[in-house]
């Protein structure tokens, strides 16, 4: 059993990761490339005794250093020297893909070419014969359809026949005619290198100005940039010829010699199906319609049908939270053990996240989908000259539209779809915004708050919210992309709009389920580690003696009633100690949580048996129908429960009060008071960092009146806070700017691949929800604004400032930097921009 | 002004026209980017269509589509056919 090194090459849209789907099967594992976000994937298989292990590179057009893309797949070359690199090829667009193939098979290594999409060239009548292709190249040449399934044999046997017959390989060379004397000099000079790399095809890469080679060469040749430096502007005063574009022009051209000896296209010039599809889908009038439409489903799907999904999934961990209840040591009365506490904090906070599950699948499938079929860089061709103007790019709408571009979306899935967008400025500055728009989980709380205070102005409330996020985050992206992110690295925007296709189903569900994993265990561990000391800060240190006193009184007293009462009932013997009340109190609790996590008639009967099964006669104080010694008990039991939870919420509040997250909120009141939060808020946004669900249970037990239990929360709280309208709107403004949740954090730890931007991702949004909605507040109150007056100012405020920044005609030079060496790097591009500008004048 | 006089840029070009690379007048990334997207000197590029909103615009040229900023387009010194 010989073990076998593949690497999977191939030009974007050439249907690399159908044939890498299709070859390895489902057993692939993903990781990233070091240092970078770049997904590397690999795929494991067996053939004919030979073990292959087969990475799958960024798609690239090329194998300079010129993108993150190109530079990571030429690294993996150099430093895990494969043994055969698979070049997957379009055989519809051959010669465009053959630039890449020459420039493979340069590096010296054994090549396979696969000729993927063979049915799509058939169904254009391209004919193209494979076998003198395979001559003229000096490598096999496959025929295969990855969406079709077929050619896959084909592929594993010549890799495995390549592999075997490496010490037969001869090196493959281009003969670049006129460059060819610089070529040597250059080879002659590094003729004693100890790499083990081509010499040939470094000395090539070096005249390409290939930073990877020049950096892997200088620990040997300190002086190889000087010595090319020379050859090339030697090459240049002879010939009047740059060696860049001298050597891309030679490949094109011999490219365009393969093509047209063993391509025959009898449809040239016919319309394809493509050409007529984009006549619909790019036309300029129905262009944006067709957009908006897409995206109305995208989020009709995901986020309204699978939200009606989590319906169904809702109850299973409703039952899940149960059984880990029923499995915690009982409540004595109101003495809480700790341990049940915390058992019911993680599971709520385990589920709040799990909940999302379906509809992430459904999003990320969908998203795969327009991935497959080609929509997105159209997508990006649409809209990308409104984005440009605030520094974002074309590619950032889908993110912005996950993140909630409507009601509520998901700035998860939302910071994760960033990751195609090939401009690594417009990336971050979208990473970073997406956050702003409006999160789902975040509704809850203003649905309370619009209920507790904007009764009338409701629907025009919640439009301002809906709405105000999208301008807000072009404002922070223009903002973010003129200072901190000023100095990242841009791309030119030359973008493919590669033809139509259908997407394999196979594909698709690989892909999503391969997100929701990632979700799953990236996100949610650290989500539930967060929870943990979330948890800790509201405990600790408890309550003080004294008040531990109070409440022991208490309840001892509402003991003392029940057990009077209940010496009129037949009863009496069943119910005369703390432990027999205790029982039937958590009896009563357990009985109601259940019944009401049943919807169905049939549930209910169900349950109804249970607890008739566990104990008779406490079923007949719950249920005591025509028995009326019974009935008493009910009466009194009812109250006693009310009693219990009164003084379990009072100890709560208390404990929240005195712990360490309460005595943060009340530390930063002396700010927060000028956006007129008091501790309670403070406390609210603090421990609903874990999930912005729970912002709403938060407040709600808070500010619940301890005599009406009934009062439903939102006139608890518009009666009980002492807050006004305009409160409510610095506090609303305030939820519009804070990040949602520690979870979207998390992926943009993973996106930016640093922690000091998922810093920035949650102070900067705080430090700017504070001083806005300051100042909202303080201006208000100056002159006397009624809420819905302050948040159309703050609205139509923002508008304008959005329009200004879009209206205002920008000359911005919009690409710099690349990957060069660090100390040159800024001279290199003061030369460029200086040449610009001459341009431009 | 220089510019201009030197022939015509591809960001003037309408929809339907046929033209071939006369020379880049760039430098750098997006040189790079160009040459190995196929803009190399001599090549024909058919102008497809505007984006909805006028940039950018979308070529053909080798047998492909691609898109293109109109403010790179510019850079692009072009021969009608």
């Amino acid at each position: 059993m010989t073990n076998i090194k593949v690497a999977l090459a191939g030009q974007p849209n050439c249907g690399k990761s159908t044939i890498f789907n299709m070859v390895s099967g489902i057993e692939q594992h993903i990781a990233n490339y070091p240092g970078v976000t770049v997904d590397k994937k690999t795929g494991f298989f067996k053939y004919d005794d030979h073990k292959i292990e087969m990475v799958d590179l960024p798609g690239t057009y090329s194998f300079s250093s010129y993108s993150l893309e190109e530079r990571v797949a030429k690294e993996f070359i150099i430093e895990e020297h494969p043994d055969v690199i698979v070049n997957v090829v379009d055989a519809s667009n051959i010669k465009r893909n053959l630039y890449l193939t020459f420039q493979l098979l340069e590096i010296g290594m054994p090549v396979v070419v696969v000729l993927n999409m063979m049915d799509v060239a058939k169904r254009r009548e391209i004919d193209i014969d494979s076998q003198k292709i395979s001559k003229m190249l000096g490598c096999p040449v496959i025929e295969a359809s990855g969406a079709k399934g077929i050619g896959g044999d084909a592929i594993m046997k010549a890799i495995v026949d390549t592999a075997n017959a490496k010490n037969r390989y001869e090196e493959f060379r281009i003969n670049y005619e006129e460059l060819e004397p610089h070529i040597q000099v250059i080879e002659d000079a590094i003729k004693e290198s100890t790499s083990t790399l081509n010499k040939r095809w470094m000395a090539i890469k070096v005249l390409e100005g290939d930073t990877t080679i020049i950096q892997h060469l200088k620990q040997e040749y300190f002086d190889i940039e000087d010595l090319t430096k020379e050859q090339v502007d030697k090459f240049h005063s002879i010939y009047d010829k740059d060696s860049v574009s001298f050597l891309a022009t030679f490949r094109y051209d011999s490219a365009d010699i393969i093509y047209h000896k063993t391509v025959k296209e009898n449809n040239k010039g016919k319309e394809t199906l493509t050409d007529k599809a984009d006549k619909i889908v790019l036309n300029r009038f129905l262009a944006l319609p067709i957009l908006f439409a897409i995206m109305f489903l995208v989020y009709e799907l995901s986020i309204v049908y699978g939200y009606k999904l989590t319906d169904y999934t809702w109850p299973i961990l409703a039952a899940f939270k149960n059984f880990v209840i029923d499995m915690m040591p009982q409540a004595d009365f109101t003495d809480v053990p700790m341990m049940t506490d915390f058992a019911i904090w993680m599971v709520n906070s385990a589920n709040a996240l799990i909940n999302y599950i379906p509809i992430f699948f459904i999003l990320f499938a969908l998203i795969a989908i327009m991935e497959d079929v080609g929509y997105m860089p159209r997508m990006a061709f649409i809209l990308d000259r409104i984005f440009k103007k605030f520094g974002l790019h074309g590619q950032s709408t889908l993110p912005l539209v996950l993140g909630g571009a409507m009601v509520g979306g998901c700035a998860v899935p939302g910071v994760m779809a960033t990751k195609g967008i090939a401009d690594d400025r417009a990336r971050m500055a979208t990473i970073l915004t997406v956050p702003y728009m409006n999160c789902l989980a975040k509704v809850p709380f203003y649905t309370l708050l619009l209920g507790a205070f904007f009764k009338p102005d409701m629907a025009l409330m919640m439009f301002f919210i809906s709405t105000a996020t999208v301008f807000i985050a072009l404002i922070v992206a223009k903002l973010l992309t003129t200072t901190v992110l000023q100095t990242r690295e841009t791309a030119p925007f030359v973008m493919e709009l590669p033809p139509y296709h259908l997407p394999t189903f196979k594909g698709v569900i690989i892909r999503a389920s391969q997100r929701v994993w990632v979700y799953i265990y990236k996100v949610i561990t650290i989500v539930l580690a967060v929870a943990i000391i979330l948890f800790a800060m509201l405990q600790f240190p408890g309550l003080s003696d004294e008040s531990k006193a109070k409440y022991e009184q208490q309840s001892q007293k509402a003991l003392q009633t029940f057990d009077l009462k209940a010496q009129k009932s037949s009863y009496y013997p069943l119910v005369d100690t703390k432990d027999e009340i205790s029982q039937l109190l958590n009896y009563y609790d357990g009985y109601k949580s259940k019944r009401m996590a049943t919807t169905s008639k049939d549930g209910a009967l169900a349950v109804d048996k249970t607890y008739k099964t566990i104990n008779e006669n406490y079923f007949k104080f719950i249920k005591p129908r025509r028995d009326k010694e019974a009935k008493k008990i009910n009466k009194i039991l009812r109250k006693l429960s009310k009693q219990r939870n009164r003084i379990l919420r009072n100890i709560k509040n208390e404990k929240v009060e005195n712990s360490l997250l309460g005595m943060a909120g009340k530390s930063i009141e002396p700010i927060t008071k000028y956006a007129g939060f008091d501790w309670k808020i403070n406390v609210a946004f603090l421990s609903s960092f874990a999930a912005r669900e729970s912002a709403v249970a938060t407040l709600g037990s808070l500010y619940e009146n301890n005599k009406a239990d009934s009062q439903r929360a939102e006139d608890a709280m518009a009666e009980n806070s002492g807050y006004t309208p305009l409160h409510a709107t610095a506090i609303i403004i305030f939820m519009l700017l804070t990040p949602p949740c520690i979870a979207t954090m998390i992926v943009v730890k993973m996106q930016t691949n640093s922690y000091r931007w998922m810093l920035f991702a949650i102070f900067f949004p705080v430090g700017l929800g504070v001083l806005i909605s300051s100042a909202v507040f303080t201006l208000g109150s100056i002159y006397g604004l009624s809420g819905v007056e302050a948040m159309t100012y703050f609205y139509f405020g923002i508008v304008s400032f959005a329009l200004i920044l879009g209206l205002y005609p920008d000359k911005n030079i919009n690409w710099k930097g690349g990957i060069k060496l660090p100390t040159k790097a800024k001279g290199q591009h003061n030369i460029y921009d200086k040449n610009l500008r001459k341009e431009e004048n | 002004m220089r510019l201009e006089q030197k022939g015509k840029r591809l960001d003037s070009m309408n929809q339907g026209q046929k033209v071939n690379i006369v020379k880049i007048h760039t430098k750098g990334k997006l040189m790079h980017k160009l040459l190995d997207m196929g803009f190399v000197n001599g090549s024909s590029i058919e102008v497809i269509r505007e984006a909805p909103l006028f940039d950018p615009m979308e070529l053909k040229i080798h047998n492909y589509n691609v898109s293109l900023r109109k403010s790179e387009a510019r850079l692009i010194e072009v021969a009608v056919v």
